[in-house]
């Protein structure tokens, strides 16, 4: 039963791939070709691909800088360096381009998008590469420089490469993250991929051309996910053998104390204190006033329970995904683990298309119901509630069920009693995940969300869109402040990985 | 054995099993009398812990019976599930459940809402020795023991007709293990609860068991109590499994064994002939001899570890044999490079030479 329930499950997973795949393959080779080879979509390729090609390396570059500072150096003041680099993970990029743009009104473009993008995802490489730099063992470093390897070149030769890993999936988050944002660059009116097949879709409903464009973004996205695959090879770097590591000693960095300071204090200004200074002072300017609509409270009901409901849905369906990852291996369970990860990795607005082209072929009834929205959520989110169970799921030996059986204990209620019990934490904390990535979501909300739903990512992107920047702020502060308690949660885990 | 013919609490017959197309058991047949202990010993990958896996309903077999309590739980296409086979199961490590109170445990099995769980709860936490307090108690807070003896009490609690142990004193340390493993038995044996226990320790099988199966790549070499199997061991694996050999070349004629220790009486045997002997290092007692002695079966001591309570001493019998061992109590043992004669104690065991 679990194994057709997956089944299910990942035939779903493939509704976005599928969807692509099928609208080129009925278009043709010769109307593929007449809609690729415009002057149009050359520049947007070079928008798209230039922008990855400069944001990630830049986001590793300020990432691994920061976490190396802050982690194996004397710096002062570590402990506050710590979460300011964690933050700004709690402010959704579309937000800090509204911040960016209300600052310095005249910003566009497409440095106008690499510094936003930057800004805004850079920790996705700090946070990795700051919990494997703490979890090193210093000994290795050590005897490279008793091996006769400056400090500088143990770095290069020894540090960076246990770094790959985290490297690799920061810089594969962030290039994913890149390819699929829309609220970020359509507010900077630099045009990306994603940003023009929302607006052929506003235009055209569900035209020839914006299913090509998908199919292009697709293959860049795959190519990122192959490409990082590929050079993460079957790299695996444990600490080997035994006994207590011992605490690292950290670099004396003299002379430099200061600039490096002054350039983390920077970054910190340029990631948190741009947004946050502008929040709060669209805030003070909106006055008592822009939080008096009762759009403001009939907006925060509709996310919390949109949010809730497919924290629910997606956690529950996580459970037959995540049981068969830990409980079985082989290609079966390899297979289902990476499809799903394919699939969400694909851009909110393909999934979104996705859904309404099938909908509208194969079940009117279904276009603008909150179902569809539901299914676009669980699709692109399963992964968060799937990663978290599947750790919960794998502390939970088989030992304790089959003691339970032993016990006179039916499998069911072994289920219910044991193991469910015992996962509860972990999917609380997958849900949460997804919860926060649900509650900020702005491009398959606004593609999906059957009229009159305005949750609080939308009605902020209307109200800024409006450039009513004041009345904006209440909806800019209520998002961030409900990914504030996730960011937290992700913070201790990343520092807690550290005892290990 | 004594006492009146008891109906057997566990068979099992033609018992097989393999996993991925590798077969771990071939066709194995055990009985096991209501309230005996019956170890079953073997080195690890044996297929020994399939076996208890099989009895307890958590794999289902490819072919045989299992009956427990003169009822057939697993046969041909019939396979009762594990919660329905009143069987009590301690695991390795003794699988507490840890999101509940050590009391909420041992309540586990006990029907919900039972009114006098507490009252039973206690009273199987004294059977283990364990304090009443140790009900409201996390099982993270126990040590190693505590927690083996919490899981027996959880099993004892639905007073199953058959126990299972897959080693349950591997995860304790020395001292430990041997106070808990006593404690364990007597309690079983007080109980008269039938119990299968699974282990790789032959000691821990010798010194617990009623009957000891010695388990060799998923067939038993020897099936008996614990002095049968390990004086007559049936075969030269098995002997060397249960402890310490001395095996020497000998040839056997009439119930006598020729051999360079002398002509020593021989067990029950078919064999004839050149063969292999055995002995027990401690049916051996070496004295020392004046150094002018010559005579047969005299022999030079080449190296002497003292163990406390016994030495063993490595010995050279000459005629280009390798060195034999002798256990004795450790009272003015004969010293090193000392002449000494070998006196043997009891029967001798023979085993045909295995044919290349």
């Amino acid at each position: 039963m679990v194994s057709a329930a997956v089944a299910l499950l990942v035939v779903a997973t493939f509704v976005p791939l599928g969807y692509v795949t099928w609208s080129m393959a009925s278009l043709g080779p010769g109307s593929v070709y007449e809609l690729l080879a415009r002057p149009r979509v050359g520049e947007l390729l070079v928008n798209t691909v230039g922008l990855v090609v400069v944001t990630v390396p830049l986001c590793l570059l300020l990432g691994v800088g920061a976490a190396w500072l802050v982690e194996r150096t004397d710096l002062p003041g570590r402990s506050v360096w710590r979460p300011l680099f964690v933050a700004p993970l709690a402010v959704p990029a579309f937000i800090n381009s509204y911040a960016w743009v209300s600052v310095i009104p005249t910003l566009h473009g497409f440095w106008a998008g690499v510094l936003v993008a930057t800004m805004s995802y850079f920790p996705f490489a700090y946070v990795p590469v700051a919990a494997t730099l703490r979890r090193l063992d210093p000994a290795i470093e050590e005897s490279a420089r008793a091996l006769g390897s400056s400090p500088r070149v143990a770095f290069w030769r020894i540090v960076l490469p246990q770094l790959r890993l985290a490297i690799l999936g920061g810089g594969l988050l962030i290039g994913v993250h890149l390819l699929a944002e829309y609220g970020a660059f359509a507010m900077l009116r630099f045009s990306t991929f994603t940003t023009a097949i929302f607006e052929q879709f506003q235009a055209t409903f569900n035209g020839a051309a914006g299913s090509t464009l998908a199919g292009v973004l697709v293959l860049l996205c795959l190519v990122l996910i192959v490409g990082e695959t590929a050079a993460r090879g079957n790299a695996r770097y444990a600490r080997i053998g035994s006994g207590a590591q011992c605490a690292s000693k950290p670099h004396h960095l003299g002379a430099m104390a200061i600039p490096a300071n002054l350039a983390l204090a920077a970054l910190a200004v340029l990631a948190l204190g741009v947004p946050v200074w502008t929040i709060v002072r669209w805030l003070w300017i909106g006055g008592t006033q822009a939080w008096t609509s009762s759009d403001v409270l009939t907006s925060t009901v509709q996310t919390v329970v949109l949010a809730a409901s497919a924290a629910a849905l997606t956690t529950l369906l996580a459970f037959p995904f995540a049981w068969v990852a830990v409980r079985y291996s082989g290609f079966f369970a390899r297979f289902v683990e990476g499809s799903n990860f394919v699939t969400s990795s694909m851009p909110g607005i393909v999934t979104a298309l996705a859904l309404v082209t099938v909908a509208i072929r194969y079940l009117p009834p279904l276009y603008q119901t909150v179902f569809l929205v539901l299914a676009a959520y669980v699709l692109m989110f399963l992964p968060r509630a799937m990663v978290n169970l599947r750790s919960g799921l794998a502390q939970v030996p088989p030992g304790l069920e089959e003691a339970s059986r032993s016990l006179g204990v039916s499998p069911t209620w072994t289920f219910l009693r044991v193991t469910l019990r015992l996962t509860a934490p972990a999917a609380a904390a997958g849900a949460s995940l997804v919860f926060v990535a649900v509650a900020t979501e702005l491009t398959a909300t606004l593609l999906l969300a059957p009229t009159g739903t305005n949750t609080l990512a939308m009605r902020f992107w209307s109200l800024s869109s409006e450039l009513d920047y004041a009345d904006a702020a209440p909806y800019a502060f209520l998002l961030v402040a409900l990914s504030v308690p996730v960011t937290v949660v992700l913070f201790k885990q990343s520092t807690k990985a550290a005892a290990l | 054995m004594s006492g009146t013919k008891r109906d057997n609490a566990l068979e099992i017959a033609g018992l097989a099993m393999s996993f991925g197309g590798h077969e771990v058991l071939h066709g194995v047949d055990l009985q096991v009398s209501a309230g005996t202990i019956t170890a079953v010993v073997g080195a690890s990958g044996c297929g020994k812990t399939t076996l208890l896996r099989l009895v307890a309903g958590f794999e289902t077999p490819d072919a045989g019976t299992i009956s427990i309590a003169g009822r057939q739980v697993a046969a041909q296409g019939k396979c009762t599930p594990a919660h329905r086979r009143d069987v009590g199961y301690v695991a390795q490590d003794g699988a507490l459940f840890p999101h509940l109170t050590v009391g909420a445990n041992i309540a586990y099995g006990l029907p919900r809402g039972g009114r006098d769980a507490t009252a039973r709860v206690a009273e199987l936490l004294r059977t283990v020795s364990l304090d009443d307090s140790y009900a409201e108690r996390r099982p993270h807070e126990l040590s190693g023991g505590q927690q083996q003896r919490v899981a027996l009490a959880r099993a004892l609690a639905r007073k199953p007709a058959l126990m299972l142990l897959d080693e349950p004193f591997s995860a304790l340390d020395t001292g430990l293990r041997a106070s808990t493993r006593k404690a364990v038995a007597a309690l079983l044996a007080e109980a008269g609860i039938t119990t299968l226990l699974v282990t790789h320790d032959q000691e821990e099988a010798l010194s617990i068991a009623d009957q000891v199966a010695v388990m060799r790549a998923g067939r038993f070499t020897k099936v008996g109590t614990p002095q049968g199997v390990y004086l007559d061991p049936g075969d030269r694996f098995t002997a060397e499994f249960l402890g310490d050999c001395v095996l020497l070349p000998c040839t056997v004629t009439a119930g006598t064994a020729h051999c360079a220790l002398g002509v020593l009486p021989v067990r029950d045997t078919d064999v004839i002939g050149s063969a292999t002997l055995m002995l027990r290092p401690e049916q051996l007692v070496a004295t020392t001899v004046a150094d002018d002695d010559k005579g047969s079966g005299v022999a030079t001591v080449l190296a002497s570890e003292f163990r406390g309570h016994d030495v063993l001493l490595t010995v050279d019998l000459g005629e280009h044999l390798p060195p034999i061992t002798v256990r004795q109590h450790s009272v003015a043992p004969p010293a090193v490079d000392a002449k000494v004669h070998i006196q043997v104690n009891g029967s001798a065991v023979v085993f045909a030479d295995e044919r290349h």
